[in-house]
């Protein structure tokens, strides 16, 4: 064997493993987020969330409440999206992705209201940033997607709490 | 001061309008953050580094949007919207932008 065949394989053996670990590591983590998520999605179901821009009068202390996050794929969904790419349809890889980062700037948004004492976001608005891969055209770039979320927070005198229900039975 | 992104402030009446007020931020991130980004993506999940770049940027834009409004009179933003553009490669600008307005309580 030559030292060519000899750095041929070592690059294989090296993409392979990384495409090993994106497919192991990037697994459990999806499924950690996606259980983290559903877990929240749960606990947070007591706060009034809506895209609905008509906030009611009886509202007190409005103000914005903000969530961003910027999330990426594993390599091996990257790289399983690219051979798909050459025969079309549809990138499910990138569908959670996108799901993911929208539930997860979603959660942050209900998180600040919560932290700041608020029981209602009106006029939820999602928007994708420019960071990172997404819309730099980098074929090679980091594939990733920015999502920030943006609302008011109100507090609603006639929504309770989940803690405020539970003291009163 | 106030700021929403509703057209009105619950509870309040607006009195005045003066007009858009905005405020950008043009923001790179550094090479150490592009790495760290790249190893991250092996196994994916959340690039807290732009997370961060993102936040820090936003609440920059905010607050000259805020400053502005501000040296108007105003003591409320209403209308509130963010958004983006990649203006070069490895830099975003973010830009928000609302109509300042005085309002009173009702």
């Amino acid at each position: 064997m030559d030292a060519d065949t000899i750095g041929d394989i070592i690059g294989l053996a090296i993409t392979a493993g990384i495409l090993f670990t994106g497919l192991f590591a990037g697994r459990i983590l999806e499924r950690r987020h996606v259980r983290l998520l559903r877990e929240h999605e749960e606990q947070f179901r007591w706060m009034h969330t809506s895209n609905v821009r008509a906030i009611p009068s009886r509202a007190k202390d409005p103000q914005m409440v903000v969530g961003h996050v910027v999330i990426s794929t594993d390599y091996f969904k990257t790289f399983i999206a690219r051979l798909k790419k050459l025969i079309g349809g549809e990138l499910g890889t990138y569908q959670t992705l996108l799901m993911r980062a929208r539930r997860e700037a979603l959660k942050r948004v209900q998180e600040e209201a919560a932290e700041r004492g608020l029981n209602s976001v009106a006029n939820v608005r999602i928007e994708y940033a420019a960071v990172g891969g997404m819309g730099s055209g980098n074929q090679k770039g980091v594939i990733s997607v920015a999502v920030l979320a943006s609302g008011t927070g109100y507090q609603d005198p006639e929504l309770a709490r989940p803690d405020q229900q539970l003291a009163s039975g | 001061m106030i700021c929403v992104n509703t057209e009105t402030v619950p509870g309040h009446a607006i009195t005045q309008n003066l007009g858009i007020v905005q405020g950008n931020t043009v923001r790179a991130k550094h090479v150490g953050r592009d790495i760290a980004a790249g190893l991250k993506n092996i196994v994916g999940g959340e690039l807290k580094g732009y997370t961060e770049l993102l936040t820090q940027s936003r609440r920059q834009a905010t607050e000259r949007m805020l400053a502005q409004a501000e040296q108007l009179g105003a003591n409320a933003v209403v209308n509130v919207r963010f958004s983006t553009s990649s203006i070069t490669q490895g830099a975003a600008e973010l830009y928000a932008y609302g109509t300042a307005v005085v309002v009173e309580p009702e």
